[in-house]
């Protein structure tokens, strides 16, 4: 049995839920290096958060807003873009999809998202109860 | 001594050194021109610089920071840099007609073939 030492996983909460989902999906993400490289992902997307929201930002140039599809079912939110490849040769159609595990400690209702100079921002806050709050002493 | 005081130095120039994101970038072959299309996500409709330098055309536009200094990066998979694009023409472009426009945060540029390049039909005597 060969045994292979891996790297600590990065600090990102979607990190676990999204590597099972996507080896489930036949995804090559088993080794951590294979994320920090993007080149195999259809397009590249940034996670960040506050204390009440999460951020995706998605590269998505020349693409038209009615082309793309998000949405969140079962903690799972999705980019779908559909594309056309316009050349002299005729055009061809293909999509591509990011999906991320967003937890259900969000606020579904609450995310919006915006489309700028080819840059997509979602904006998802955090439900209610998972907030940070400030405790006061008595 | 000298050669550590020199590698201290070269390290401080590396570190000045900006780093730099090569863009995507599609050439589409027309009728007596050609037309070139870079992805700079992000970047608004004024955004992009494109010089001619003999024929050497260079094209620079700063990258948008969507993320505020208070945010925690969870995932980072877009590359850094401002974007920047070196290409060589081969063939000789009309300088005066070439025409560009950022969209979307693609950026067209249409470079028209010189005169003497461009396509001819050689009628047959």
């Amino acid at each position: 049995m060969k045994l292979v030492k891996r790297n600590t996983w990065p600090s990102d909460p979607f990190f676990e839920m999204d590597r099972l989902f996507n080896r489930a999906l036949g995804g090559s993400d088993l080794w951590p290096s294979a994320f920090k490289t993007a080149t195999h992902r259809d397009f590249p997307l940034d996670v960040y958060g506050d204390d009440d929201h999460y951020y995706v930002t998605a590269e998505l140039p020349g693409v038209a807003k009615d082309a793309i599809d998000l949405k969140v079912e079962n903690s799972v939110l999705s980019i779908t873009v559909n594309v056309e490849d316009k050349s002299e040769s005729g055009s061809s159609k293909r999509s591509m999809s990011r999906s991320i595990t967003v937890g259900d400690d969000i606020d579904i209702e609450g995310v919006s998202a915006k489309l700028e100079n080819g840059m997509l921002q979602v904006s998802i806050p955090k439900a209610e109860e998972r907030r940070p709050r400030k405790i006061a002493i008595a | 001594m000298n050669s550590e005081l020199a590698t201290t130095q070269e390290n401080q120039a590396a570190k000045e050194e900006k780093t730099y994101r090569k863009p995507q970038y599609v050439v589409h072959s027309e009728d007596n021109a050609y037309r070139l299309e870079v992805h700079l996500p992000g970047v608004p409709k004024d955004g992009a610089r494109i010089t001619l330098d003999g024929n050497l055309l260079n094209i620079e536009a700063a990258a948008v920071e969507v993320a505020q200094e208070e945010w925690k990066t969870f995932r980072r998979e877009r590359a850094e840099g401002d974007f920047r694009l070196n290409l060589e023409l081969n063939v000789d472009i009309d300088e005066n007609e070439i025409k560009a426009k950022v969209e979307d945060g693609v950026l067209t540029v249409n470079l028209p073939l010189a005169a003497k390049a461009a396509k001819r039909t050689i009628a047959i005597e």
